[in-house]
Order: C-alpha cells, then structure tokens, then sequence
C-alpha cells in the first residue's frame, strides 16, 4: 500500500495528465489559465496545415511623400532541417504566432492598431527603420507566399498596417 | 532485476533525452538573444503588456529584472548550466532528480516569459523532466510507476490528438495537405516536393503511413509486450525524417524521451494487467 505522500503526488500526476487531455478538446477555455504553460496543445499541422509561408515587410517613408521600398523583417532563409541545431525555426514560429493573433483584427480596422502581435511588430520595425534616410513613418505588412510551388516571389498581402510616426 | 522494471534507470533515461531537448532549445534562444532586446520581437516591453500584473507592481518590477534584455540570459544560461550539471550527475538519482526540478523552475520561467513562438516539444521536454524529476527524488516505486504512465499518456496523446483530427480531412487521405507543409518554405523540401508532385501515390500512401501511425500508437501499448518496439521504431525513424526535412530538430529529442515508459508501460500491462485477467 502506498505511504499518503506518494498517494498525494500520483494524484497530482494523473489530475495533470488528465487536464493535458482536457486541453487538447479546447485550448481556449483552459488555456487561458495555464500559467505555467505546463498544458501542451497538441495540434501539430492538424487539422488542417498552414497554406503558405507567412513572412513580414516594412517600408518607410517621409515628410515629403517619398515611399521606400520593402525590406523583410527577418533574415533567414528556408527551412534546413537539420536534427540538432534549427534556431530560425523559432523564429518562424513567432511570425506564425503574431500573424495568427493579427488575423482575428484583420476586419477590425478601428482597434486593429491595439492588438499586442501589432505592437510587437510595429516596435520592432521601428527600430529596424530608424537608421534609414529621411524615414519618418513606418508601415508593415504581413505576406503568403505559395513556397516551392511559385518561386518567382510573388505574394499575397494578408494584412497591412496603418502608416505610424517612428 | 531486468532492465525494464529499473524505474528509475527509465525515468532518468527520459530525464537525459529531454535535457538533449531542452539544451539545443536554450542555446538556440541564446543564439538569437538580439531578438530579445526591448526593440526586439521576443521583447519583453511588448510582452508584458499582455498582463497588468507583469507590467506594474512589485511583480512587474521583478519580470523586468528577470525577462527584460540582457538579464533573460541569466535565466538561460542558468539552465544549460544545469543541464549539464544532471548530465555530469546521472549516476546519483537523487541528485538528478533535484537538477531535473531545478531544470523544471528554469524552464516555467523560461515559458511563462511569453506564450508566442514557443513549440510543442518545449513543453513535452520541460513536463517530462518535471514528472521524472519529482519520482527520482522520492525513490518510491508507486511514484515512479505514477510517473512512467504520465509520460507515456503525454506520449499516445501527442501522437492521436492531431491523427484523430486529421482522419477527418479528406484532404489528409488523398495526400494534399502534407503538400502543402512539404510546398512551404519553413517546414518543406524543395527536392522532396518536386518528387512528391510527379508521384502522387507516394504521397497519398505517406500520408496514410502518417495518419495510421499516429492514430494507432496508443493502442500499440496494449498489445503483446515487444510489438510495441515495432511502433517505437518506426516513430523515431519518422521524427529523424521531421528533422532533416521539416527543420523540427527539438521534436526527436522530445518524443524519444517519452518511448521508455511507453516501452514499461506496454511491458506493465502485459505483466500485471492482462495476467491478473487469466
């Protein structure tokens, strides 16, 4: 027979297990209390994959009227997979992440310049466009591109921002 | 005593595969720490917005000296410091298991920093060094079996969550949407895509392998004990594949540390379960 200490803490175990299944039905509700991120989502590509690769560009422009061209945000480039080091993966999934919790403002062009994804990444095109040439106001836009399929670089625009003061 | 009823030889076997996971997680942060600055995108400026706890208050001074750049790399440091001091420390499994809740502390802190851009296998990695962390500690065989079947489970779950889900999309039968991860720049293959195009009923037929694996892994734990080797096999060839196609290095490590308490678990209900049924 087990001791009450050891009782006590395979409870704790299986009550963990069982709020990891819970969780897996819906992310949102229980998710939301999941302060020590200890309820993984597993939701992997299902059940549907993302469609394309999601990517961000700025543009400056200044007093004057004069638009720069875009610059894309982030560096890296395509996936090499690689079984121990990947750390451009990470920040894949950050562009992914930011765009998933922009989409849901996307009609909303009221407050769509409140949402904390759209903060992020305006604070960080900002700094990336401060240096620039007579750049006074910056503007970015998140893109699709339908990866090996068409390579001739065009893309779709998924969101555009509202042109802010650097 | 045979290899598969050492408990805690298991638990400390999963403990190392996670911290293999953990480590490469931590250094590719650090490698990317000019992200982290307060102009950056894992920026805690913007990141602690999402809570009026985090950004005022005694709690919001304290998150800025803990998440806000440069002192975050403290945190991470501290834990590929620990890391290594359970690799060096394997032999004691007392001391491992206070190094592997330590590694747990650092790892929720780490997480709690902000929910974007984190992975699923992050948090497989930093559960199972928690889990086996608390049963190293307590030497006790219940909690230690407690603490194999919580792994196991987050194992069968990780598989048939997102099989179960895709049975029901005809575009995963007919092999259309693993296209579309294969198409995509940050998780496919240029090589592998242009081959998958021209032979569609490869891919229809790896789709289908997918699909069948991932469903049925938690059913391969009740059957007659070593056929579960088949199903651990051909799940550690499958993440070696995710790896070097789709870039999803961490995954390997993450679900490997899960495969021996599924192998004693199989091995626990073959042993206990079914011959109490007889």
């Amino acid at each position: 027979m087990a001791e009450p200490h050891e009782m006590f803490l395979g409870s704790l175990m299986l009550i963990w297990v069982v709020l990891i299944a819970l969780v897996q039905f819906d992310r949102v509700s229980l998710g939301r209390y999941d302060y020590f991120r200890i309820l993984p989502g597993f939701r992997f590509f299902a059940p549907r994959p993302i469609a394309y690769d999601v990517k961000i560009f700025a543009r400056t422009a200044s007093c004057e009227g004069d638009v720069s061209t875009w610059k894309e945000l982030f560096d890296y480039n395509q996936n090499r997979g690689n079984l121990i080091w990947n750390p451009h993966q990470k920040l894949r999934k950050m562009v992914l992440d930011l765009y998933r919790e922009i989409a849901t403002f996307r009609d909303a062009d009221e407050i769509k310049h409140m949402c904390l994804s759209y903060l992020t990444v305006l604070n960080h095109s900002s700094a990336l466009m401060k240096g620039r040439k007579q750049a006074n106001f910056v503007q970015f836009i998140f893109t699709a591109e339908r990866g090996f399929q068409d390579e001739s670089n065009t893309c779709e625009i998924l969101f555009q921002s509202n042109w802010h003061t650097i | 005593m045979h290899w598969i009823d050492n408990r805690g030889a298991l638990l400390l076997l999963a403990a190392l595969l996670s911290g293999v996971c953990v480590l490469i997680s931590t250094l590719e942060s650090i490698r990317l720490l000019s992200h982290f600055r307060d102009d950056g995108i894992f920026s805690w400026v913007a990141a602690s917005a999402r809570s009026k706890h985090t950004c005022n208050g005694t709690l919001g001074k304290f998150c800025r000296v803990l998440y806000g750049y440069p002192n975050f790399i403290f945190l991470l440091s501290l834990r590929v410091v620990c890391i290594f001091g359970l690799f060096l420390n394997a032999s004691n499994y007392f001391a491992a298991g206070l190094i592997c809740l330590l590694i747990g502390v650092t790892s929720i802190l780490i997480n709690m920093r902000g929910r974007l851009g984190g992975n699923g296998a992050d948090q497989i990695a930093s559960n199972t060094i928690i889990v086996a962390g608390i049963a190293l500690c307590i030497d006790s065989k219940f909690v230690q079996g407690c603490a194999l079947v919580f792994l196991a489970i987050q194992v069968a779950l990780a598989y048939a969550t997102p099989s179960w889900l895709r049975v029901f999309q005809s575009s995963w039968w007919t092999g259309e949407d693993l296209m579309l991860i294969i198409r995509s720049q940050s998780y496919g293959n240029r090589h592998l895509w242009r081959f998958m195009v021209e032979r569609r009923k490869f891919t229809i037929i790896t789709s289908f392998i997918v699909i069948a694996f991932e469903s049925l892994f938690p059913f391969s734990l009740f059957l007659p004990f070593p056929y579960v080797i088949i199903f651990l096999i051909f799940g550690f060839l499958f993440h070696l594949m995710n790896s070097f196609i789709m870039g999803l290095n961490t995954f390997t490590w993450a679900f490997l540390a899960g495969y021996a308490p599924c192998l004693w678990l199989s091995h626990w209900i073959n042993q206990e379960f079914y011959s109490s049924l007889r």
